[in-house]
């Protein structure tokens, strides 16, 4: 059985989403490859935007989610701390 | 490791300060490390990791300067009357007690959740003045960490993972052939070389954790 994601590996699983579409990402592409329901999805972005990480724009009056330098930063001492933790076998 | 202070040649002390010293900055680099992790995430078991590692440290520091007042005052005391064991006794001694508070923190970041959480009190036990007693406690918790760990490494296979088992594993014969000192001195050579070996594998995934 997998265990229940944290919200830093949700906030993790988004990111890393966001960047592999090249750093936009529509909210039903996030929504599906996070594999989130919408209200959290709602929610998570929300923090995401508030702590400055991700910031919505618009493009061809579609909705996207792009990261932020702030973003870029975090998912690289995300990374480091993914390796660092597994490589001890503790989870986050 | 007492009992030896006579019979390793003087040079050896210079060294093991030179290894202890080094393992005392691999240990701080982990703690380094676990504590930015930790900062970010607010995760226990990284709180764990990051205090362990520091009291490692701590305690190889205690060593290094063990070891290297030794090696500067041995003649002296060889001359004189004045016996050295008593100070070279306190400073194992101290090293006893920050070791054992380290592993004891290393195996709380492997226990569940639920047993990690009741745990709040650490007993430090006051009876290491033998070392006998000391290594044989590091023997049993490093025992449970590598069980821990290997079962890690088996599941994600990864080569980092594999290297923090491969640094455990040599914790514990460094403390097992430490045991065995007083029936050989190649022990304490053997043991000391087997640290390094561990703490440079402990570097290696830290470079490959932060630069790869």
């Amino acid at each position: 059985m997998s265990e229940k994601r944290s919200k830093l590996q949700i906030f993790m699983d988004i990111l890393f989403l966001i960047q592999k579409e090249n750093g936009k990402a529509k909210p039903t592409r996030i929504l599906y490859g996070a594999n989130l329901s919408h209200s959290s999805l709602k929610e998570y972005l929300d923090d995401l935007i508030s702590n400055g990480f991700i910031e919505e724009v618009k493009d061809n009056k579609h909705s996207l989610f792009a990261l932020t330098e702030k973003g870029y930063q975090f998912i690289n001492e995300s990374r480091k701390i993914k390796r660092l933790t597994e490589a001890f076998g503790i989870s986050i | 490791m007492v009992i030896m202070i006579e019979s390793i040649p003087l040079w050896f002390y210079f060294i093991t300060s030179v290894i202890y010293s080094s393992s005392a900055i691999a240990g701080f680099l982990v703690s380094y490390f676990a504590f930015r992790a930790y900062k970010m995430t607010k995760n226990k078991p990284l709180m764990f990791l990051f205090l362990s590692f520091l009291i490692l440290g701590i305690g190889f520091v205690i060593l290094a300067v063990t070891n290297i007042y030794i090696y500067t005052t041995l003649e002296f005391y060889r001359s004189s009357s004045v016996s050295l064991n008593l100070l070279n006794y306190q400073g194992f001694r101290t090293y006893y007690i920050f070791s054992s508070i380290g592993y004891i923190l290393l195996t709380l970041m492997y226990l569940p959740k639920k047993v990690m959480n009741k745990l709040f009190i650490i007993y430090v036990p006051i009876w290491y003045a033998s070392s006998f007693n000391f290594h044989l406690l590091s023997i049993v918790l490093l025992l449970y960490i590598i069980i821990q760990s290997i079962i890690n490494s088996i599941r994600r296979k990864n080569f980092d993972a594999y290297l923090v088992t491969f640094a455990f594993i040599c914790l514990l014969v460094f403390h097992s052939l430490l045991i065995l000192t007083s029936f050989s001195q190649t022990m304490y050579i053997g043991a000391n070389i087997f640290l390094i070996i561990g703490f440079l594998s402990l570097l290696l995934m830290l470079i490959r954790v932060n630069f790869k």
